[in-house]
């Protein structure tokens, strides 16, 4: 009987023990950190040593050197070394910086005001962390502490994505720039084009015969073929269908000139009509998955794995993608070649392309020293895009050399380039083999990965010969270019009052829309009740408030 | 002795009927299972069903090489030990004085509203991060395991089945010597021993199943339970921004036999434990819910 009550005290016991266990753990935790803040001002007038909080991802792809962590590494050590600038994460989740798991935890930070001192936002939670007055002005600290060649670097795009972070003249963003020009292009199994003698594809026709045949003849040998491998997603990266809208001078879910200097919504445009006229005319052929609006990417591309599709639409890196059954056993067994998008009369297509950015670092409104943020930039320009040998750390690690490990993710803050060259580069040097025409670090890691597969070492690398390579995906950007067949959106602000109302509800509305004029369920003039729907359930009051946006921007 | 023409029919749809519905349940499995043992370029062509093809362990031996999700299987067997301990103790504790009369405890009515009123009625996300957070547990096992340690459902449950022992046990305790404690550790508590297995089983599960707690109470991967971590590598990216630097990381997403060998390794335990505890499992239920 005392044996048993001993007991059941012994186990309260060892709950509150456990209890109190944890509480002063976090007690000693917390400690440091606020005796570091109180402190900060002083140690880094001695020292020159700046302290700032941040949150990452740690993404998949990252290998950690034995010893090292997130909060204690190489790339860290060099950035305090280097510019004093010592970097705390507040905390770190797995995935990436767009995946759930960053998300969910930023927006629980965010709710309760427990922001790090600068971390990455999207444009939403930007126009969120303004309106809260949770986020301060950089644009004193940027014009102080920038370097030359960042303000350089951040305005070669002609200065479109610096000024998607300026609010009110402020500027209370930096964005994470990127290169916007990524042109969608068409895929096409060469193999059976070769089969079936088919020439290339110059124009909508060309490619429309060759989908026909494709769907017909059977080139796979499997019974059941279909012409193009669309997914539920109308505009995903690959399989979508933005590249074949564009060949009708249609375009998905941007803003461009009505011709009377303000700004109209693509989606309602006639031009839209006949995109999607088309693609019914190809369903009733049967050359359209009558299922492919219930599979998403994976699934519908399980078609063109099992040889029974080969044409579909898809960004540079959709070999990427395809390289999951094109290689197999060494050998490529399903051939790919890729092609501008053709037109469907003669004007040459255009290809729909957005701002190049799509996330922002802010800085915490309390935060002491946002011009850590700025060092942090100049320094990630410099060395990635010219490295001296000791700099090679903030891409390898401490051993200064290329081993898998993708060290260039611990950076904090990054910034890539604005408009690439590798269309003019790539080809060529993978051509004549020539390594040093590769200068980047990006161009050197494809070059070096195309050329295992032009050499025989590694035919799984077929991919990067296929974006990279001679008539590859980045060969085609420079015509592009030249001939300005960019179409680029228009509107880069931050989403609209009526917008963040009405977008989900509208875009709902035309994906189910164009989803049945698609599968021939309804007629194609449904169409035209399709855009007065719109307008109606708030599409004017978005073209309006889009266009009071123009107005002032311009 | 016969059974009549109709009896016999219905008894044969029912068994084909009740077949086809535990088939229904097994086949996603079977699947998973035929996935993780293919290799990758059949998996992605959709070309396994429900036998693998061109049969290969490689995605098990890639599984059990991988640090990260050791460590997470064993944040989730700490928290499945720990927080069903815990968890079992405060129900046992908790059950047995609501199940007594009025007249014994003056107070009963009031205190069982007050559970009762937790499960009709909770503060939501917001707060209940904050006052996770504001205890000082972020970051920490107990995280995972105190803020769900309460399992009114269960105490419910097991406070039916209190109220069910017959009450001359009590009494006969009574006049052998024994208070309310010994009653409850030598009397009560050895004789709920099904009613302890059913609710011990929905927490082992509870706890096992929990992801969402860990991606927001954890600031660190270090700290994920299994499923956090398998959540954080079977989301889909989102493939329309997908910037060039990205392009190794959707080809190793789109590794559907890794994917499919841990989906199942996780699933594993709690696929041997329900048939073990099945038979009390069964009893439990009907036990706790039938009135004398």
């Amino acid at each position: 009987m005392h044996k048993v009550r001993k007991m059941g005290l012994i186990l309260t016991l060892i709950l509150s023990l456990g209890m109190t266990a944890c509480s002063t753990k976090t007690a000693e935790t917390k400690q440091p950190a606020e005796n570091a803040a109180a402190e900060k001002p002083e140690v880094s007038k001695d020292q020159g040593v700046l302290e700032i909080s941040t949150v990452r991802a740690q993404d998949p792809y990252l290998k950690f050197d034995e010893g090292e962590s997130f909060d204690k590494n190489a790339v860290y050590d060099a950035y305090e070394k280097d510019i004093g600038v010592k970097i705390t994460n507040q905390w770190v989740v797995d995935g990436t910086v767009d995946g759930p798991q960053f998300q969910e935890k930023l927006k629980m930070a965010i709710t309760t005001n427990d922001i790090p001192d600068f971390f990455p936002a999207t444009p939403a939670q930007v126009q969120q962390l303004i309106e809260a007055d949770m986020i301060q002005d950089l644009s004193g600290v940027y014009d102080q502490y920038a370097s030359d060649e960042t303000k350089e670097f951040m305005q070669k795009d002609g200065g479109l994505q610096m000024k998607s972070g300026t609010f009110d003249g402020k500027l209370m963003a930096i964005p994470q720039t990127g290169n916007p020009f990524a042109p969608q292009l068409v895929w096409i199994r060469s193999d059976w084009m070769k089969k079936l003698n088919l020439p290339e594809p110059k124009t909508m026709q060309d490619l429309m015969n060759i989908m026909e045949a494709f769907a017909t003849k059977d080139p796979g040998g499997t019974g059941k073929s279909y012409g193009i491998a669309l997914n539920k997603k109308l505009d995903e990266g690959a399989l979508g269908l933005v590249g074949f809208m564009n060949g009708y001078h249609a375009y998905l879910n941007q803003w461009m000139d009505d011709g009377k200097g303000g700004l109209m919504n693509s989606d309602i445009q006639p031009e839209m009509k006949e995109a999607l006229r088309g693609l019914q005319d190809m369903f009733k052929k049967g050359m359209i998955d009558p299922e492919f609006a219930v599979k998403d990417m994976q699934k519908e591309s399980e078609l063109i794995f099992s040889n029974k599709i080969g044409v579909l639409y898809g960004a540079e890196w959709t070999p990427a993608h395809l390289a999951q059954a094109a290689v197999k056993d060494g050998k490529v067994v399903q051939d790919w070649s890729v092609y501008r998008l053709p037109s469907i009369d003669s004007t040459e297509a255009s290809t729909q392309i957005e701002l190049g950015t799509g996330s922002y670092y802010v800085v915490s409104k309390k935060a002491k020293h946002p011009e850590a943020l700025i060092k942090l930039l100049n320094q990630w320009i410099a060395t990635d895009n010219h490295p001296t040998p000791e700099q090679k750390v903030y891409e390898y690690g401490k051993d200064l050399k290329e081993k898998g490990n993708n060290y260039w993710l611990l950076n904090p803050v990054m910034a890539f380039n604005l408009s690439s060259n590798n269309g003019e580069v790539l080809p060529k040097a993978i051509e004549t083999k020539d390594a040093s025409l590769a200068v980047t670090k990006d161009q050197k890691t494809r070059y070096e990965r195309a050329m295992k597969y032009v050499n025989g070492e590694d035919i799984s690398m077929w991919w990067e010969y296929l974006i990279s390579g001679p008539n590859g995906a980045v060969s085609n950007i420079p015509y592009l270019k030249e001939h300005n067949l960019f179409h680029q959106n228009k509107f880069y602000g931050a989403p609209t009052p009526t917008m963040v109302e009405k977008r989900e509800i509208l875009n709902r509305k035309r994906d189910e829309i164009f989803m049945k004029i698609i599968m021939n369920q309804v007629s194609i003039d449904e169409f035209d009740k399709f855009v007065a729907e719109w307008k109606k359930l708030g599409g004017d009051d978005i073209t309006k408030e889009v266009n009071d946006w123009y107005a002032k921007s311009k | 002795m016969k059974k009549s023409l109709g009896r016999r029919l219905f008894l044969g749809c029912n068994f084909v009927f009740l077949a086809l519905l535990s088939c229904l349940c097994l086949m996603p499995i079977i699947h998973i299972l035929a996935i993780s043992f293919s290799s990758g370029t059949a998996a992605s062509a959709g070309k396994v069903v429900l036998w693998p093809v061109e049969f290969t362990p490689a995605a098990y031996q890639n599984v059990f090489g991988k640090p990260e999700y050791l460590r997470a299987f064993w944040v989730t067997i700490q928290r499945v030990v720990l927080g069903t301990a815990i968890s079992m103790f405060l129900t046992i504790l908790t059950a047995y004085p609501l199940s007594k009369e009025s007249s014994q405890f003056g107070m009963r009515t009031f205190y069982a509203w007050i559970f009762v009123f937790t499960i009709l009625f909770n503060g939501g996300l917001i707060p209940w991060y904050m006052t996770v957070k504001a205890v000082g547990l972020i970051d920490t096992i107990w995280a995972l395991v105190l803020p769900g340690a309460v399992q009114v459902f269960n105490i419910i449950l097991l406070l039916n089945f209190y109220r069910n022992l017959p009450k001359e046990l009590e009494e006969s305790s009574k006049i052998d010597g024994a208070g309310h404690f010994t009653t409850l550790w030598r009397i009560y508590a050895p004789l709920s021993l099904p009613a302890l297995v059913t609710t011990g089983l929905f927490t082992i599960v509870w706890h096992w199943n929990s992801w969402f707690d860990g991606m927001i109470l954890m600031n660190h991967p270090d700290g994920y339970p299994l499923q956090t971590f398998l959540q954080s590598i079977i989301i889909k990216m989102d493939l329309r921004f997908l910037k060039s630097q990205d392009i190794e990381l959707m080809q190793k997403l789109s590794d559907r036999t890794s994917k499919a060998a841990q989906i199942f390794v996780a699933a594993f335990p709690i696929l041997v434990i329900y048939p073990v505890l099945q038979r009390f499992f069964i009893k439990g239920i009907v036990m706790g819910s039938v009135k004398e």
